[in-house]
This record gives structure tokens, sequence and C-alpha cells, in this order.
């Protein structure tokens, strides 16, 4: 029988990639609570971390996807339009992040892994609920192709930042999307402006984060309609 | 051709058939003249009820004038005005503008190019329909046919907007396929530019308009090709585009939100033509003199307008009675002559 432990997952986990791609930290932030699931043999298969509110240090951005229709009766043309607009929408709200599995696990093994330790989070949650925002969020890598370019990147953000994103990462952690977002454009942006590629893998689940996905489904989380700026991987999202 | 056989006089219904030659000998572009008789015979009757129309203006007056070579009794091109861009809906063009954006952190500080949606320009009196056969372009014909119709504006103002805009067509394929339409337009029409053009037939712009984003266009989202035809010229307009630079249009803030052509703007009073414009008075002992140099001419007439070239001394008031010029320009007696250089010295005439 596994056992979920609360414990700092990086006592025991450092080096594991995270559903973001992310090697996990060694040094987790105060106040967040990190959850460590073990094999019988009390070895660490699993981990995550919750974070009871999000952006109010640092501020968090993410591109909301939304919907506009430019109707000409007389024309007969009706279009919908997918729109990104730039925004803080997860100000104050809670987060899973650092979902991550032992090296060598099955897809489906990583699956129940992660199935386990979300649940024990949800329950954590409401033990102590006023703790918590309004909603959990969970951020996934988006797609990347065969030389580890992500088509998102390449078509959006790299527009407005000509540098190394990835080296960004390392150098800054996660507070790099927040510098990032200084340079992106702040007005809504139509989709159908972004090269086919970039469309195409917005809101796709890269592979670092597809078991996670998977298992966040099965607990009832929903994509949110919100993208992460960098690469355009999918936020998804359960009310509390 | 001599320069002296040139007139230039609003179109008359007799022009018809003139008319549908120019228009078929002209580019498939904004603002060029319909390839269509019956819509060429509404032009020309609209223009006639525009030079005749009494002072109240309502601002949906178009006139078209045309260049005729007296010599060869041919009409070799014409040009318009609309007084009042939009008419009594919207105007749309896209403004550019340029925001900084910043991360000390990445050590990064960056300008980017935007396109505004906007109706700046609503209401600004329009100069159009700017054509001219081509073996009169490289002389003086082209300079008639576009500052005559500053002074006409210049000498009825009340019928006017003090601020002038003209657009140019951008650039386009000989099948008239757009690069800025194909990046920009088409992802709202999903059709080919030519198409929404007749779709759009003479509707307002604010019909087409309304399907396009309303927020900002940023530029290095665009083809590299869409970038780099923002403000790029059609070819067929780089004479008359040249001109309205020279009168001081400023061609940098405003580009047309189908084809990316350069919309110029300005206001009336600081063009050049205007500025150094001047009255010719009939006097017995004229004053002034100096070397001659080409001038346009007017007659202060509305219907009667006309626009001729003439070669007078730099610094000239006044005609004897008798000169050539009254003849050429049938003044009558209804009033004094207006003129302005065509090569004005750059230091003078700037008193307005």
């Amino acid at each position: 029988m596994n056992a979920v432990r609360e414990q700092a997952p990086a006592d025991v986990v450092a080096g594991w990639l995270n559903q973001a791609g992310v090697a996990v930290p060694a040094e987790p932030d105060a106040g967040d609570v990190g959850l460590v699931l073990v094999d019988p043999q009390d070895v660490p298969i699993a981990c995550l971390r919750l974070r009871p509110r999000i952006g109010l240090a640092v501020p968090r951005y993410s591109y909301h996807l939304g919907r506009v229709v430019h109707a000409a009766a007389e024309l007969n043309l009706f279009l919908a339009q997918q729109t990104l607009l730039l925004g803080n929408d997860h100000t104050g709200e809670s987060e899973l992040s650092d979902l991550a599995c032992a090296p060598g696990l099955s897809e489906a093994q990583q699956v129940e892994a992660l199935k386990q330790l979300v649940r024990a989070a949800l329950e954590r949650i409401q033990a102590q609920r006023q703790a918590f925002g309004q909603r959990l969020i969970v951020e996934l890598a988006g797609p990347r192709d065969a030389l580890g370019r992500s088509p998102v990147w390449q078509g959006l953000g790299g527009m407005f930042y000509s540098g190394d994103p990835d080296a960004a990462q390392a150098r800054f952690g996660e507070a790099w999307r927040s510098h990032l977002a200084a340079l992106l454009p702040r007005q809504t942006l139509y989709l159908s402006f972004l090269h086919e590629a970039a469309q195409a893998a917005l809101g796709q689940v890269g592979a670092p984060g597809l078991a996670a996905a998977q298992a966040l489904r099965a607990c009832g989380l929903v994509f949110s309609q919100h993208v992460r700026i960098d690469d355009g991987g999918p936020l998804m999202e359960a009310c509390l | 051709m001599n320069p002296l056989d040139l007139v230039l006089r609003p179109v008359a219904p007799a022009d018809l058939t003139a008319l549908e030659r120019i228009a078929a000998a002209s580019a498939d572009a904004i603002n060029s003249l319909p390839h269509d008789r019956e819509k060429l015979r509404i032009r020309i009757e609209r223009s006639l009820e525009a030079f005749a129309s009494q002072d109240a203006s309502s601002g949906e007056e178009t006139y078209l004038f045309v260049l005729e070579d007296l010599a060869r009794g041919e009409l070799v091109g014409c040009s318009g005005i609309a007084a009042s861009a939009g008419f009594h809906d919207r105007f749309y063009s896209y403004r550019n503008e340029f925001v900084v954006h910043a991360s000390a952190a990445l050590g990064v500080s960056q300008r980017t190019h935007t396109l505004h949606l906007c109706h700046d320009l609503t209401g600004y009196t329009l100069l159009t329909s700017f054509y001219i056969d081509p073996a009169y372009e490289s002389g003086l014909g082209p300079h008639l046919l576009s500052r005559a119709r500053l002074l006409f504006i210049a000498q009825f103002a009340e019928r006017f907007n003090d601020r002038i805009a003209a657009e140019s067509p951008g650039l386009a394929d000989a099948s008239g396929q757009s690069p800025f339409w194909d990046a920009v337009g088409r992802r709202f029409f999903g059709m080919d530019y030519p198409q929404a053009e007749t779709l759009a037939g003479g509707r307002s712009k604010a019909f087409i308009a309304d399907l396009m984003p309303h927020s900002a266009i940023y530029v290095p989202l665009l083809p590299e090709a869409a970038q780099w035809a923002i403000g790029q010229l059609h070819p067929v307009a780089e004479l008359p585009f040249s001109i309205l630079q020279d009168e001081g249009f400023d061609a940098d803030t405003y580009v047309d939100i189908f084809d990316g052509g350069p919309t110029v703007e300005a206001r009336l009073a600081e063009l050049r033509s205007v500025r150094h414009a001047r009255r010719l008075n009939i006097c017995e002992t004229p004053v002034g003199g100096g070397a001659p140099d080409w001038h346009v001419v007017t007659n202060p007439q509305r219907e009667g307008f006309r626009a001729v070239l003439a070669q007078l001394p730099a610094g000239t008031q006044d005609l004897v009675p008798g000169d050539p010029l009254l003849a050429r320009i049938g003044a009558g007696a209804s009033g004094p002559l207006w003129v302005t250089p065509l090569s004005p010295a750059p230091d003078t005439g700037a008193q307005g």
C-alpha cells in the first residue's frame, strides 16, 4: 500500500522533472505544502507541491483564450475569431505545482501515483479551506518539436524577446515569465495572426505534462481557457 | 506637348466616353475610377451637382476635374476631391503607433510597431481619382492636375475641411493581390482583395471595417512581406505621391486598412501651393518682375473653374488687360486670378 506523506519534496526527489518540464527545485517556498507518495518499501515514487496563494508577491501572468464574432449580414459573413488577452487572472488563487514521478515508472503508474497525490491535496485543502483561494490551477508544459523548440514561443513570445527562453527560465526560475510579460503585447491578440504551427500548439499538452493531465482530469480538473505565456501550455483548474 | 495647351476644368457630360477610356487605362486600385460606363455617368452627374451646389455643403459632394490638351482636343487626365471623408459615417484608417516594452531584469527595451484602427481622418477633405496619360507624365501636366485642386479648395474653403488627406494605392501584384491584405484582411473576410472590393461596391468603408479586428495589430506578428508593405506605394502612385510630398503632406502616420498604402494628411493652409498662392490683379502698370517661372493660374469661378500653366515673373502681382493668359483662363470680369509657383524659392511666401 502506497502512502502520502507531508514533507518538502526536494528532500527526496531533487532532479525529477515536473509537469511543466522543469526540475523540481531544491528549496520550496515557505508556506507551500509538499506531498510525497511512497511505496510499501517507503521509496518515494511521486511528489507535488500545493501553494495556497499565488501571484501576491510576483505577478503571475497567463493568456486568456476568448472569442469574438465579426458578422456582416450583407456579406453573409459570420466569423468567430479566437483571441488572447494577457492578464493576472489567477492572482490570489491556489496552485498545484511540481507534480513529478520517479524515473522509470510506466505512464499508467505515473497517472495512478499522481491521482493519489492530487486527491490527497484536495483533502488537504478542504481541511483548511480558508487558507486557499477560489480556484486550484495547474500549469502544464506546452508541446515542443523534435528539436526541442516550442512552436508557440517561435510564433509569439520569440517575436518580442530575442533571448533563449530556456536559459532565462534556468536563470530566473518561474519569475522569468513575469519578466517576459513586460515585453509581450498588452492588447487583445487575434489568434489568426499567429503562424499555423503556433495556433495548432496553443493549449496542447507537451510530453512532460501528459501523465499529470490525465491524473488531473480524473480528479475533476478541466482546461481553464488560459495558457502559459511562453510555450502556450494549458492551465487546468478546479473550483474549490 | 506644349504646357500652354493644357487646361484643367470641371468634368462635363460630353466627357463620358473619354473618361471611360481613362478609367480602363488606370490601375484597379483604391479611389480609381469605376470601370463601368453607368457608374462613370453617375460620377459625372454627382460632380456637376457638386460644382453647382450652393455654399452650404452637405459633405457628400465629390468634384471631378479633367485635364484637356486643347491642341489635340483630348482629355489626358483627371483628379478629384471628396468634400468629407466618410461622409456622414466613419472613415477608417490604421494609425502607426510605437510602444516601448521594457524589462530591466531581462535587460531588454524595445520599440514595437503597432497599427491602430482609427477614425481620425473622418470629415477630412479627400483628394481622389488622380490619373494622367503616361505620355504626359514627365511634363508639367501632373502638377497642374494635382495642385490646381488645392487652389480650388482654398478659394472655396467654406465647402471643405481645413485638413486634407489623400489615399494612395499600396503594393499589389498584377492580379491585384496585396501582401498586406493577405496577412490582415483575408483572415477576417476569407476572400481575395479584388473580390472584397467588388462586394463592398460603392459602400462606405465602415461596412468592411466592422469585420476587422478592433484591437491593435502587432506588426512583428505579421509575415515579412506584409510588414514590408506597410506604407509602401503601388508603382502607379509614385508620381502623384511625390507631388503630395512636395506639397508638405505627412506620410508617416496613417495607412490604408486594406492594402497598407500610405494615407497622407496635412492642414490646407500649410501646403506649399496654398502658402505661396497670391492674387493677380488686372492693372495697366504692372509691378514686380524677375525671371519667368512656371505657375499654376486659376480663375475665381466655381462652375466655370479653369486652371492653366503660365510662365510669369516670380514676383509678379498684376497682369495688363489683354494679356493672352486672360483669354486662356476665361476669367472674364468676375474677379482676380489666383496664382502659385510650381517651384517656389524655399524661403518665400511662408507668411501664409
